[in-house]
């Protein structure tokens, strides 16, 4: 494949890259304008996917203070109407949502209450596949499956193979959320451990390029998953690492996994890379997360205050380079909380729960419908009262201008949040 | 009875299989098969008393000839001994004589000399006279010798012929029972048959004949596994039972008769007589080789009886079909080795490949044979809070007063140290199933934040490893690092918290909706109220207070169910079983096997009340565990990715473990801390680009500075030399041989063949060692940072 010649920078950019791991093969500079941002690149538009990891309780993030039955439900673990955020009547804010609060009132969040998936299942994971794939069918770690902004970038992008248009920046595997069926993406940790140090001189380097691309003996599927990604890496480490590495930023974000890993996506995304789906979780390090049985108004207050932190940083930071007004920002869990409180001051596994969606480009305010707190299901949880397949419409539609059925398989009227 | 105690263990097993027959044959019909296994039993019952009194007669005449024996070879010995002493008389007279005879007629020392001459004539007269009593004695035991052997011979001959025939007559009943049961079977088939015809016959109905159609079938099967099992220990014990009834006695006295006419022919002066001993001698050796003869033959038998066993068994337990051992080769032995343990050097692959298919998994399997691993058990107690007095004398009462967190044991310490037992233990399969455990009952040590608890669970999962799927369960409801970790501390009674009960049906038994519901999670967590910990001595306690002990209906059955019960309960459910073999057989062989594979599986699981040895028995020594699907298709966790380059290269010591540590949690399996209860995600998950790197960085540093006693890395000359390696191609091919499964492609091998060059003479590495051991660093690097590396 090394063979083919390449005349112009266009016809690599279109063909190259996936196929024959340029990085290997062509000399530093070609691999650098090859990866370096086009015009189309530095305008296009950015969905931003922030796992909230374990299933907050989503009472206590968008907490239905207008309803008396909210209080009965949460003798303990109710806020009361003069501590929390009020946004109306009806609902108010976290405490500690103060950033939330703010990117409102400038025009640039939106609330969307009820969101659930029609399948009721309380398992984490069975539940997070929903909410990524945006159906039953695709499944974590199955091969072939895929999320649905990974579909949406094999329709933007059907022939283009830039590595590096999917990147998460997360401590383990490859989201669903952002699979592709042409576009496995990136994943990494933190950038400084984003290179190969297996070889150090540049003989050998060479050939440890080489025979990274070579064919195999077996064409075994795995196998050439991991060529594959093999070789996007070694395309994509050298771009990356200059631009997440080297990033300065007066924009002061936690100094947490979830922080630090935000930060990067700022870097990149200021950097000019060509990402279009980035993704992030929150509650990965911090014991299990949302996943909230016990103690549960402590642990939200660690929590919650760092989402907000880091969610003002983000968009502080984005708008310091005139980037903001590209970037979509939207949270998602697997499910929300039960309505009744435990015995042992937390939640356990419900259902509905609310979204929020960030940057210039929502309509503000709040969205969806509250799910009764007096209606509930068999288990005791809020039913669904918004399809969140809906709110992925909206932003394929308004925001990515994509036909949403081609990417979720089905027409859902999308839910108006995108202005 | 002495007779008994001749009787070998064969004898006592035999009977008690035919009493096992005999009990079969009560609740069978009475057919034309039953007429034959009655006949069989019958004629069995009559020999065996014939066989008994021939086997007691060959025990007497044995005795005697032993007798015999050992007197003719005294008698010899004495006789040879008279003779020396005899010679000895003899020459001292002659020398006496001389001197004499040369001594001057006037000296007194030829009188002397002279009365010496006669004292020693006297001397040989008696001598010679003791010498002929001897000769004669020894006469007269080798005639006893001959005629007691001969005796003996033909009592043996006749008890063999004996024991042939009741083996025959055996075997006849074990057939006779495979065709009642196969009449049997046939007319549960029948019946299925009918009642699937039958119009309304509920599901119900169609299950159980079905069921009772495949039981029966798989009594045929038993039946015939079981009878070649008898027959290949018969065949056994006939050759080598260390007691008067076998062959190898046989063998062993006519050898030793033989030995001992040999002596008494070359010590014989009568012509005749030495004639008649060499014959004898002769004819003692020839029955000595015929029984070597039929000593292979049943050898032979034995292992033809062997053959087939486990594919029966298998088929009994309804479990997964063995791979032929004709297949058995040097890629599977290595494929089971990773698999099973971690890995091996090319030699520790060949001795499994030698040891043959069922000895290898034996081998591996049944690890309790092996000494256990030398890293002591870590000192661990419960972590007490400190004395309160002397909290109170250090800090003022109040603070830190309830904050003390248990758990003085560092954690770091645990990880190296069950990383070095993975390393270095002789029972690699019993670290690789803890692992699995450790996956399966998922506990996070940050959660816990009980160290002595954690390392309990991890004894536990150690303990059970290979044991009983049901213990283990059990075990897991009343492990402290469970109930904590899923909450049951604060599941009580009128308040239920429902995650542990969730999650044992959902990820630790039964698989997500398989076969439960959400009133059965409801209504467990209701039976599991009060069972909980206590965190100063960190020991499970069940708080009858907080436990609910009024009726609960779990899968639709009602009790006053305690959590004990639900394990039963849960046990005792047709749809468990399935979850936990589907994913042990994703851990070992594949992903995704087919609904069939498992069912198999599982009815060994089943069938063997959950024990999980014979069940994984199956698995590895099934084609499907060696089949294309199962073989190199697996991308290594990052435990396996380490452990096994460790294995591989055979660095089976290192100085140091924290260097594993750090680099399997850079790769996202840090043990104690997996993701969360579901454990890790095996497969694509391990792979994204950036951990892509840190894999091959992190194997790239174990060969460069992997730290072991008295050297920093693989010293990579050594290693080759030990493969016989003296070319570049060969280095090459060795190293890889060492790492993949899959060959490597042609231009792989000749790029780094042409990056090696020529190597320089063997006689030359020691002196340039530290050179050339860089380049074959450099080119085991260039193997392992290969994408085929990643599989296993």
């Amino acid at each position: 494949m090394s063979q083919v010649p390449i005349h112009t920078r266009r016809e690599l950019l279109t063909h190259g890259l996936g196929l024959v791991g340029v990085g290997a093969t062509l000399p530093n500079f070609l691999v650098r304008s090859s990866l370096a941002a086009s015009k189309e690149d530095r305008e296009g538009r950015i969905v931003v996917s922030l796992l909230l990891e374990g299933g907050p309780d989503g009472m206590s993030l968008a907490i239905p203070h207008g309803h008396d039955e909210y209080y009965k439900l949460r003798p303990k673990l109710g806020y009361d109407k003069t501590e929390l955020i009020q946004l109306n009547d009806e609902i108010g804010l976290h405490p500690r949502l103060t950033g939330f609060k703010a990117l409102l009132d400038k025009g640039q969040m939106a609330l969307v209450l009820g969101t659930a998936f029609p399948n009721n299942n309380l398992s984490h994971f069975v539940a997070r596949d929903y909410w990524e794939a945006g159906n039953i069918r695709d499944k974590t770690g199955t091969a072939g499956s895929a999320g649905w902004l990974g579909r949406y970038l094999d329709h933007a992008f059907p022939d283009e193979k830039s590595p590096t248009r999917n990147v998460a920046v997360v401590p383990r595997r490859f989201p669903l959320i952002l699979t592709g069926q042409k576009h496995p993406g990136i994943g990494l940790d933190t950038p400084d451990s984003f290179a190969y140090t297996g070889q150090s001189s540049e003989k050998e380097l060479g050939l440890y390029r080489k025979l990274s691309q070579l064919p195999v003996a077996r064409p075994l599927e795995d196998l050439q998953f991991i060529t594959r990604t093999g070789i996007n890496a070694n395309t994509a480490s050298e771009r990356i690492r200059e631009l997440a590495s080297r990033y300065s930023t007066p924009v002061q974000y936690p100094d947490t996994q979830f922080g630090r890993s935000v930060r990067t996506i700022a870097a990149l995304i200021n950097g000019g890379l060509d990402g279009r789906a980035y993704y992030a979780a929150q509650g990965i390090a911090v014991f299990g997360g949302y996943d909230t049985h016990a103690n549960q108004k402590g642990r939200l207050n660690a929590l919650l205050g760092e989402l907000n932190q880091t969610v003002s940083a983000f968009y502080e930071d984005l708008a310091r380079c005139s980037n903001d007004q590209r970037v979509l920002t939207m949270t998602f869990a697997e499910f929300g909380r039960r309505a009744k409180e435990n015995y042992s001051g937390g939640t356990d596994h419900g259902w509905a729960q609310p979204m929020f969606l960030f940057g210039p480009g929502v309509k503000p305010g709040v969205h969806g419908t509250q799910a009764s707190l007096t209606d509930l299901d068999k288990n005791g949880n809020l039913k669904m009262a918004v399809d969140f397949r809906r709110v992925y419409a909206s932003i394929l539609e308004k925001w990515l201008h994509t036909p949403s059925e081609v990417v979720l398989g089905e027409k859902f009227p999308p839910l108006e949040v995108i202005a | 009875m002495p007779r008994r105690r001749t009787m070998t263990s064969c004898c006592v097993l035999m009977s008690l299989s035919v009493m096992t027959l005999r009990m079969y044959a009560v609740v069978l019909a009475t057919d034309g098969p039953q007429a034959e296994l009655e006949a069989a039993q019958k004629a069995y019952d009559g020999y065996y008393k014939e066989w008994d009194s021939l086997a007691m007669a060959r025990a007497a005449t044995r005795e005697v000839a032993v007798s015999a024996r050992r007197t003719a070879e005294n008698d010899l010995n004495a006789m040879l001994a008279a003779r020396e002493a005899k010679q000895k008389i003899r020459g001292a007279l002659l020398e006496t004589a001389r001197k004499a005879q040369e001594a001057k007629p006037a000296e007194d020392q030829k009188q002397t000399l002279e009365e010496a001459v006669s004292k020693r004539a006297a001397e040989l007269v008696e001598a010679e006279k003791l010498l002929a009593q001897k000769l004669d004695t020894m006469r007269n035991s080798a005639n006893r010798l001959i005629a007691d052997t001969r005796t003996a011979m033909e009592r043996t001959e006749g008890f063999l012929e004996s024991e042939v025939k009741l083996g025959e007559l055996l075997a006849a009943i074990w057939s006779a029972n495979g065709k009642v049961l196969t009449a049997k079977a046939e007319q549960a088939e029948q019946a299925e048959q009918v009642v699937r015809e039958k119009a309304g016959a509920s599901p119900e109905e169609i299950a159980a004949a079905a069921a009772a159609a495949a039981a029966a079938l798989r009594a045929v099967f038993e039946n015939d596994a079981v009878a070649r099992w008898e027959k290949k220990l018969w065949a056994q014990v006939v050759m080598t039972y260390p007691d008067t009834t076998s062959l190898v006695s046989a063998r062993a006295d006519s050898g030793d008769a033989a030995r001992i006419s040999e002596g008494l022919a070359e010590a014989e002066t009568d012509a005749a007589l030495k004639k008649t001993y060499a014959e004898f001698a002769a004819e003692q050796r020839k029955y000595e080789a015929k029984n070597q003869v039929r000593l292979t033959e049943f050898g032979k038998q034995a292992d033809e009886a062997g053959k087939g066993v486990y594919a029966l068994r298998a088929a009994a337990m309804g479990g997964l079909e063995p791979l032929p051992e004709d297949q058995w080769d040097y890629a599977k032995a290595r494929h089971l080795l990773v698999r099973v343990g971690f890995g091996g050097t090319p030699q520790d692959v060949e001795r499994l490949f030698q040891m043959g298919l069922y000895a290898a998994v034996d081998h591996l399997v049944d690890f309790a044979r092996q000494p256990a691993a030398t890293t002591a058990p870590l000192d661990v107690s419960p972590n007490l809070p400190p004395d309160p007095l002397v909290s109170k004398l250090r800090h003022g009462w109040t603070r830190n007063r309830g904050t003390q967190q248990p758990g003085t044991l560092d954690v770091g310490r645990m990880r190296r140290w069950w990383l070095a037992r993975m390393v270095e233990s002789p029972r690699p399969f019993q670290e690789k199933l803890t692992l699995f455990w450790h996956g399966h009952f998922a506990t996070q040590q940050s959660v816990v934040v009980n160290t002595y608890t954690v390392y309990q669970q991890n004894q536990l999962c150690r303990e059970h490893a290979a044991g009983n799927f049901g213990a283990l369960l059990y075990g897991m409801v009343h492990d402290p690092a469970m109930i904590r970790y899923l909450d049951n501390n604060s599941n009580v009674k009128g308040s239920a918290n429902e995650n542990l009960a969730r999650e044992i049906m959902e990820l630790f038994a039964m698989g997500a909706s398989q076969g439960y519901d959400e009133t059965d999670v409801r209504e467990a967590a209701r039976a599991l109220t009060g069972y909980t910990f206590d965190n100063r001595s960190g020991q499970f306690r069940f708080l009858k207070a907080n436990h609910d002990p009024e009726e609960k209906t779990v899968f639709g059955k009602k009790g006053h169910w305690s959590g004990d019960d639900l394990v039963r309960l849960i046990l005792d459910q047709p749809t468990t079983g399935h979850f936990i073999t589907g994913k042990l057989f994703g851990f070992f062989a594949y992903q995704e096997p087919s609904p069939e594979t498992v069912e198999k599986l599982t009815s060994v699981l089943r069938y063997q009340n959950y024990e999980l040895a014979p069940t994984l028995k199956n698995l590895f020594l099934s084609k499907e565990f060696y089949s294309e699907r199962a073989m190199n298709t697996q991308i290594k966790c990052p435990v396996q990715l380490l452990v096994g380059a460790l294995h591989d290269l055979g660095v089976r010591r290192m100085n140091d473990y924290g260097v594993l540590d750090r680099m399997t949690q850079q790769m996202g399996q840090q043990l104690f801390e997996p993701p969360d209860v579901k454990g890790w995600r095996y497969g694509r998950n391990w792979i994204s680009s950036d951990r892509l790197f840190t894999r091959y960085n992190s194997v790239a540093e174990l060969v460069r500075s992997v730290p072991q006693p008295g050297r920093q890395g693989v010293d990579v000359v050594a290693f080759v030399q030990q493969g016989g390696c003296t070319t570049a191609a060969e280095v090459v091919d060795y190293l890889a041989k060492t790492c993949l499964l899959l060959p490597l492609t042609a231009e792989k091998r000749s790029e780094m063949i042409g990056y090696l060059g020529e190597l320089p003479p063997p006689g030359e590495w020691a002196k340039r060692h530290e050179e050339f051991n860089e380049r074959l660093r450099n080119v085991l690097i260039f193997v392992t940072s290969l994408p085929e590396y990643q599989m296993s």
